[in-house]
């Protein structure tokens, strides 16, 4: 019986190393909910083993405990992760970079108006890293009001629990169309690279980037792009 | 000659022994000393797992510069219990999830009116700004969604417009109502309200007075409150349902349970995202920190973050016209 386990398990971990499936993580902020896009993305990529991640606590979290061979993110997070290579960058209107609008209620706001005041964000990168970004970014200083989803951000302007937010321009236009209230936009002088796909290893490129390419409209709409363009070295 | 080496040699290895002694000595003194003065917060917390959500957004969120100490509230838990928890932590602040708790340490503050009391945050309570003004320095987060944080979701989803939401409430919760009409408004929705006496013999048969009145106003949603004395089985059966059936309306509950398609009521729930709570309260910790442990002009906050569920079942039975594409926006979609 013993012996019969033994080989049970033998089979199982020589089987199981031969089947594993490349991995592929996904965190940015969308209003796709994380499971519905996981599925999305398995359906037209079913080689791979992907999870989307809707917090970036537990994506931080996971990359720790068992990397994936490839990360699709925003460039901030995937320069945080350290040991992934950007292969691919998604571009929207052929732009692959979009302007970032601090938004708030009523009137637009200039920098000297935000300075100790608290802006809204989504939490991308935790929260000591994410204020050292957001200062690096400000000429002036802020106290910034983090939040964990996209949507979480218009109730800070509701409650006006924060004099603004910080989010994309297309982000900024799903606002609009989703509140009635008077929401302005203001530059921030901060433009980000739209989502990225980066790779830890050379070893699972091809299969990587024949899944990008398979992606949908549908897919690269919720990814907020409608092409995708090789990296320059 | 020899004897002298010996003796320098042990004298030597008994300096360096004691060397030794006094280094453990200092590590364990610096170790205590850390622990004295490390910023320890105190949770006391109703049992369940959304309570332990709420410590999970709150514990990853200030890791590394706050530590969680945990003292689950159950029916068994004393105003001892928490002393003897305070003791032995000596929290800089303590945080208190579910009304439980906040109960217990109001008994605590009570027991003990001339003890200086470290500041405390309470949340994933109900009605929690009722209470808070009997807890010596504390401030909150309420548990309750405002209705425009729902309205405004629900909105986007639905293909026919959203101008007036009817609701039934009881007097005392006359300022939550008051509130509520005014950020509606700013969204461009219109809150009629239907008010009730606080006690009342014939509470079911009111119920369905205001209600049926709120319907003939013309609402297009009716938002049910989280009051056991609106919503309990007799006054389901009674007053909500008959009405809410023929009126085919939608409506929005806070309560998943609400949802059920064999109950045939709610049509859309918006409920707290317990993780996102906790984030939001990890803010506030920090907020009080920063303040060098002091409450300092903070006021009691509306929860941020929320979860969406909607039954597409009881929608498509009331011919209720939706965005299918929307519902990937949707947290739970029951089918």
């Amino acid at each position: 019986m013993h012996s019969k386990q033994a080989i049970f398990l033998i089979f199982t971990l020589t089987f199981s190393s031969v089947v594993q499936a490349e991995s592929l993580f996904v965190f940015l902020p969308t209003q796709v909910r994380a499971k519905v896009m996981q599925q999305q993305i398995s359906q037209i990529c079913p080689e791979l083993e992907v999870t989307v991640f809707g917090r970036g606590k537990d994506f931080r979290r996971q990359i720790k405990n068992t990397p994936p061979s490839a990360v699709l993110s925003l460039m901030p997070i995937i320069e945080r992760l350290g040991s992934f290579d950007p292969v691919l960058k998604g571009a929207k209107n052929g732009q692959t970079r979009e302007k970032y609008v601090i938004v708030s209620v009523g009137r637009p706001l200039t920098m000297q108006d935000i300075a100790q005041k608290k802006i809204g964000v989504v939490d991308l990168l935790g929260r000591k890293p994410m204020g050292e970004f957001i200062a690096g970014i400000f000429p002036v200083a802020v106290k910034l009001k983090r939040v964990t989803k996209t949507e979480d951000l218009l109730p800070l302007l509701t409650f006006g629990s924060v004099e603004a937010v910080l989010v994309s321009e297309s982000h900024f236009l799903q606002l609009k169309a989703k509140s009635n209230l008077n929401l302005v936009a203001s530059s921030s002088n901060l433009t980000m690279s739209l989502v990225n796909l980066a790779l830890s290893g050379a070893n699972a490129k091809e299969k990587l980037l024949r899944c990008v390419s398979r992606f949908d409209d549908k897919i690269n709409s919720t990814l907020g792009v409608d092409q995708w363009l090789a990296m320059s070295k | 000659m020899a004897g002298d080496v010996k003796v320098t040699l042990l004298n030597s290895m008994i300096l360096e022994k004691a060397a030794w002694v006094k280094l453990l000595l200092l590590v364990l003194v610096l170790v205590n000393t850390k622990l004295a003065f490390a910023n320890t917060a105190l949770v006391l917390r109703a049992p369940g797992n959304d309570f332990s959500e709420v410590v999970s957004g709150m514990s990853d969120d200030l890791e590394g510069d706050i530590s969680f100490s945990e003292l689950v509230v159950d029916a068994g838990t004393r105003v001892g219990d928490v002393a003897k928890q305070i003791k032995k932590h000596q929290p800089k602040v303590i945080v208190l999830i579910g009304n439980s708790s906040v109960n217990l340490y109001t008994k605590y503050q009570q027991a003990f009116p001339d003890r200086e009391f470290p500041p405390s945050i309470a949340l994933a309570a109900l009605f929690v700004d009722k209470f808070i003004p009997f807890i010596k320095n504390a401030t909150g987060i309420r548990y309750e969604i405002p209705l425009v944080t729902s309205v405004v979701n629900m909105r986007l989803l639905m293909k026919k417009e959203i101008k007036k939401v009817g609701v039934v409430y009881r007097s005392w919760m006359q300022d939550i109502f008051d509130e509520n009409v005014a950020y509606c408004r700013a969204e461009g929705i219109e809150l009629v309200g239907g008010k009730l006496p606080n006690k009342d013999r014939n509470m079911n048969r009111k119920i369905k007075h205001q209600l049926q009145g709120l319907i003939n106003q013309g609402v297009d949603v009716i938002w049910l409150l989280n009051d056991n004395q609106l919503i309990n089985q007799k006054a389901l059966k009674k007053a909500w349902l008959p009405l809410i059936t023929r009126s085919k309306l939608p409506v929005i509950v806070g309560i998943k349970s609400l949802l059920a398609t064999k109950l045939n009521l709610g049509s859309f729930a918006i409920v707290p995202d317990h993780y996102g709570l906790g984030v939001q309260a990890s803010s506030v910790l920090l907020e009080i920190m920063e303040n060098n442990w002091r409450i300092v002009d903070q006021g009691i906050e509306h929860p941020l973050s929320v979860k969406q569920i909607v039954n597409v079942t009881i929608l498509n039975k009331r011919s209720i016209q939706y965005r299918k594409s929307l519902l990937s926006q949707v947290d739970d979609v029951i089918n």
